[in-house]
């Protein structure tokens, strides 16, 4: 039985600025099941958010998908107009942003801004919303939600803003739900929280969900899998164990090392030379050669694709690293 | 996005530029304004007649038309006025006049505003609160009127109309210099400079000037139009340069008696400069204002 | 021996109150006169000697930043006392501050706004030493000015360049240079990797902990990252809401906590492989808003242990076992 819920195949997404053309995304497959939980980890510039905001067709000028297909339960969502598109946005397809601050309109309530969803893509009726709007507040953890639906934003802390943008994109039921960084703007016990609700609520509706972040802590907690991206394209995809455990990519050891050890004190941690390079002067080959401790000269001149080295686990790297524990 | 490096560029090639040479209003404000330069420098070199030279004049020509129209002559292109100045020289040296004022009290108005919305901006407390305080009084009255007391009070005269004009306009620079500081003083740089030990001055000289300046450029030219505009009023009104020293706006007024009578190039082509001019910097300023405006990095 | 820097119950209170008619409001049927005062600092003692490094955590709003700032006298403290070497810095107007810089310097967080767009980076680096400490001459500044960048990783051919043309790693190197640039003995670093990139992060973490061996400075390291204070401080501050709660050896801490919000935050920590082998303690509910703190305990409101003591009488730092202190009645009652 097909569960697949999301394919991406060689999904490009350049930007076509005055300084010259931004590759953000260059060449990204893979795939999301119904209920499975994605990690789309990687450092600032990988590209990791315009995956997301091209899955939601929300791509502006000067960027746009140059190629590639995003097949969402079998249709491709580029080729759907704008009018099409916006069924699926906010009713099968949701997002959660970064900030909780700026997430939502200071200028009405909360009650409205939730109904607003609904309006647009159920049939409910006035009372009907308002209690559909009472039950999601009650999920997410917001005590006295009746009380609380004619408040405004500003009346609510950072932490429970989140978690009315969460049941923002919940309040359709959503098939996907693309959540990009959504808890960095979090204090550390509130994010804990927020993370504990988000996987309790996509495993009891069996929604998927896209994590788009850059802290490795939070996916090895909360993912199924994970796909690592650098200079805008995947240098390692695999299931959550495969990632953390048994990594077999010079760029993904060598993050894994740069961590700190929460467990443990280390006299040195392993960093990983130079910078990542001008996303418009990419090298040729491998973008990860320059600072790659196991490069070869192959690794210069070819541009390495995902090759499978076990059933699930993919690599790009003519050379891949065994990884010491 | 990510982060793009950028590398010391030509500024020709410089996204400034290339944003001018696509934006058609930036390019007809600046060839205005150009050609109005050209004007004023080489103008008077260019006219024959020297309009304040009163041996220059022939008081038979008084009140020719422009060359186009009946009984016009091509020693007067567009006409004379009531004592016989070639109208366009009159314009030309009128333009001097108007644009030396302008950008003059452009220079006074900026400097005291901008120490002022510095000294507001950074000490806060009482000096943000006397110096916001007489700039909301002020900005309570129309500035013309205010212009209008003080030159009815000071007389006529070209430093008077300056005194004037920068008394009224340092209100528009202070306020903009101190919201700029306000917002360069929370970032960490200023900290960083107190943490080396800085006196107050030099943190507000070396760090938070520089970093203000872009936002007071912006207002600085859109301002030279607001003067021009006050002068040409004062002086419509008869309260601003002397009858010597005649700006746009005194040439119109002194056609403007005889504007009912059919007599309509006097002051008409002295008040189509006007505007003209004001104009042409208005659309460069617009085109700056969007330009400098910061942007993500 | 003084201590390098001592805080004895630093206070820290910044007055908010919008304008005189707005701060007038009818409370119970009269018109008050009402002040918003936030309670950034509140009573916050600690040490930090030759040699060693604090780090002080906390979540946002718990006023970490603060007491970096205000022991720097960027702000003056509302109370308590500051001392440096033994010197008793709280009153010192600007004059007397500056030989006290050449002291105490600071490297902060943003790498984006702790540089001045306007200058280029050897005029950046070379600040301090123009003006704090013996006049120097222009070719000695540049020579100094060039060995700094050198040592932070950076090369000679960035000295004339300006900041927006480099990445936020090497700004942050910038801004280290500039913090070392007097030799101070004491280096506030205000969250400077938080801002950074991963594998960034561990570059500057590295580089911070080779210079800190050669040439023997101390750390006061602020931070929210629990992961990073692990790897780089010898003693731990835990503030919560402008109080400190616990300090005590990082090692030890992270292996027993003894205070309920330390083990609150060890146990929300996400950790890339083993979780700590600590007691779990999950609390709900947010930080309280430090316009007006609860008399008693600043923690009374999340704490699941929290009971009568707590919310009439607020918790001293106190020592039960040497070498570490903690501010919380339950561990008076056990």
């Amino acid at each position: 039985m097909n569960n697949e819920l999301v394919h991406i195949r060689g999904l490009k997404t350049y930007f076509h600025t005055f300084a010259g053309v931004i590759k953000a995304v260059d060449g990204v497959d893979f795939s999301l099941d119904q209920g499975e939980i994605l990690g789309v980890v990687g450092e600032s510039g990988c590209g990791k958010s315009v995956v997301g905001f091209s899955i939601m067709g929300l791509i502006d000028a000067p960027g746009r998908i140059e190629s590639g297909e995003i097949l969402f339960n079998g249709v491709n969502l580029p080729d759907l107009d704008e009018r099409d598109m916006r069924k699926v946005r906010g009713k099968e397809i949701t997002m959660i942003f970064q900030d909780p601050m700026t997430s939502l309109n200071p200028l009405y309530t909360i009650q409205a801004q939730m109904e607003e969803v609904m309006k647009l893509h159920s049939t409910m009726n006035a009372e009907e919303r308002k209690k559909r709007c009472i039950e999601l507040l009650d999920d997410v953890g917001i005590s006295q939600p009746a009380s609380r639906l004619k408040n405004y934003p500003h009346q609510f802390s950072g932490g429970m803003r989140q978690r009315v943008i969460i049941a923002i994109a919940l309040a359709s039921n959503p098939k996907l739900v693309i959540a990009d960084e959504p808890t960095t703007a979090l204090d550390v016990t509130i994010q804990s929280q927020i993370l504990k609700l988000m996987k309790r609520l996509v495993r009891e509706h069996r929604t998927a969900m896209m994590l788009i972040t850059h802290d490795l802590a939070v996916v090895s907690e909360m993912t199924d899998k994970i796909i690592v991206m650098y200079c805008g394209r995947i240098v390692e995809k695999g299931t959550r164990d495969d990632i953390i455990n048994r990594c077999r990519h010079p760029y993904t050891l060598g993050l894994l090392g740069s961590i700190p050890n929460l467990a443990a004190r280390q006299k040195r941690l392993n960093q990983i030379p130079g910078m990542v390079p001008n996303i418009m002067q990419l090298p040729s080959g491998c973008a990860f050669a320059p600072r790659c401790d196991y490069v070869q000269e192959k690794c210069r001149s070819h541009r390495p694709e995902l090759l499978e080295i076990e059933p699930g686990h993919a690599t790009a790297c003519y050379y891949p690293v065994e990884r010491q524990l | 996005m990510p982060t793009i490096i950028k590398k010391n560029q030509a500024f020709w090639a410089s996204e400034f530029v290339h944003n001018f040479r696509g934006n058609s209003s930036a390019i007809i404000g600046s060839a205005i304004i150009i050609f109005f330069i050209f004007v004023v420098t080489l103008g008077p070199s260019l006219v024959r007649q020297n309009p304040y030279d009163i041996a220059s004049l022939e008081l038979m020509d008084a009140y020719k038309p422009p060359v186009w129209l009946p009984g016009g002559e091509t020693k007067y292109i567009l006409g004379t006025d009531g004592q016989g100045r070639d109208l366009l020289a009159s314009i030309v040296y009128g333009t001097r006049i108007s644009l030396l004022i302008g950008l003059a009290a452009m220079f006074c108005s900026s400097l005291i505003g901008a120490t002022l919305g510095l000294i507001a901006g950074y000490y806060g407390g009482r000096w943000d609160g006397v110096i916001m305080r007489i700039a909301d009084v002020q900005l309570s009255f129309p500035s013309l009127l205010i212009a209008l007391f003080l030159m009815s009070a000071f007389g006529n005269g070209i430093d008077k109309v300056l005194i004037s004009l920068t008394c009224v306009g340092w209100v528009v620079y202070a306020r903009t210099v101190r919201g700029s500081t306000l917002s360069e003083k929370q970032k960490e740089y200023v900290q960083a400079a107190q943490a080396a030990g800085l006196p107050n001055r030099k943190i507000i000289v070396r760090h938070i000037l520089p970093n203000v300046l872009t936002p007071l450029i912006v207002v600085a030219t859109i301002q030279i139009g607001t003067f021009i505009l006050i002068e040409a009023s004062l002086s419509f009104l008869g309260v601003g340069v002397p009858i010597t020293k005649p700006s746009l706006g005194l040439l119109v007024k002194n056609g403007f008696d005889v504007l009912l009578s059919g007599l309509w190039w006097t002051s008409v082509f002295p008040g189509a400069v006007i505007m003209l001019i004001v104009f042409g910097i208005n659309l460069l300023g617009d085109f700056l204002r969007d330009e400098l405006n910061p942007r993500l990095r | 021996m003084s201590h390098l820097l001592e805080v004895c119950e630093l206070e820290q209170r910044f007055d908010v109150s919008p304008g005189f008619f707005d701060r007038l409001k009818i409370k119970d049927g009269r018109i008050r006169y009402q002040k918003n005062i936030v309670h950034a600092v509140n009573g916050v003692s600690f040490h930090i000697d030759r040699g060693e490094v604090l780090g002080l955590v906390g979540e946002s709003g718990c006023g970490k930043s603060t007491v970096a700032k205000t022991i720097i006298k960027l702000y003056d403290p509302t109370g308590g006392r500051i001392k440096v070497n033994g010197e008793d810095i709280t009153e010192y107007n600007y004059q007397k501050m500056v030989p006290v810089r050449k002291i105490i310097q600071v490297i902060f967080q943003d790498p984006y706004a702790s540089l001045n767009p306007r200058l280029k980076v050897m005029d950046i680096i070379t600040e301090p030493m123009a003006f704090i400490g013996a006049p120097i001459s222009k070719t000695e500044l540049r020579e100094k000015g060039m060995a700094l960048l050198k040592r932070v990783g950076l090369g000679e051919e960035h000295a004339g360049r300006y900041p927006h043309q480099f990445s936020g790693g090497q700004r942050q190197r910038i801004g280290i240079a500039r913090a070392l640039s007097v030799e101070p003995e004491l280096v506030i670093a205000d969250e400077p990797v938080s801002a950074l990139d991963v594998s960034i992060q561990a570059q500057i973490l590295n580089l911070m902990m080779d210079l800190k061996d050669e040439f023997g400075f101390s750390y006061l390291f602020i931070t929210h990252d629990l992961s990073v204070v692990r790897h780089i401080s010898d003693r731990i501050g835990v503030m919560y809401l402008g109080f400190l709660v616990e300090t005590g050896p990082t090692e030890d801490i992270f292996l027993r906590p003894n205070h309920p919000y330390t083990r609150a935050l060890l146990s929300a920590a996400p950790s890339v492989y083993e979780k700590l082998h600590i007691d779990p303690l999950a609390i709900t509910g947010e930080v309280p808003t430090a316009l007006e703190i609860p008399a008693g305990c600043s923690f009374q409101s999340r704490c699941p242990f929290a009971f009568d003591r707590c919310i009439q009488q607020r918790p001293r730092l106190v020592s039960r076992e040497p070498g570490r202190m903690e501010a919380c009645h339950l561990l008076d009652a056990q």
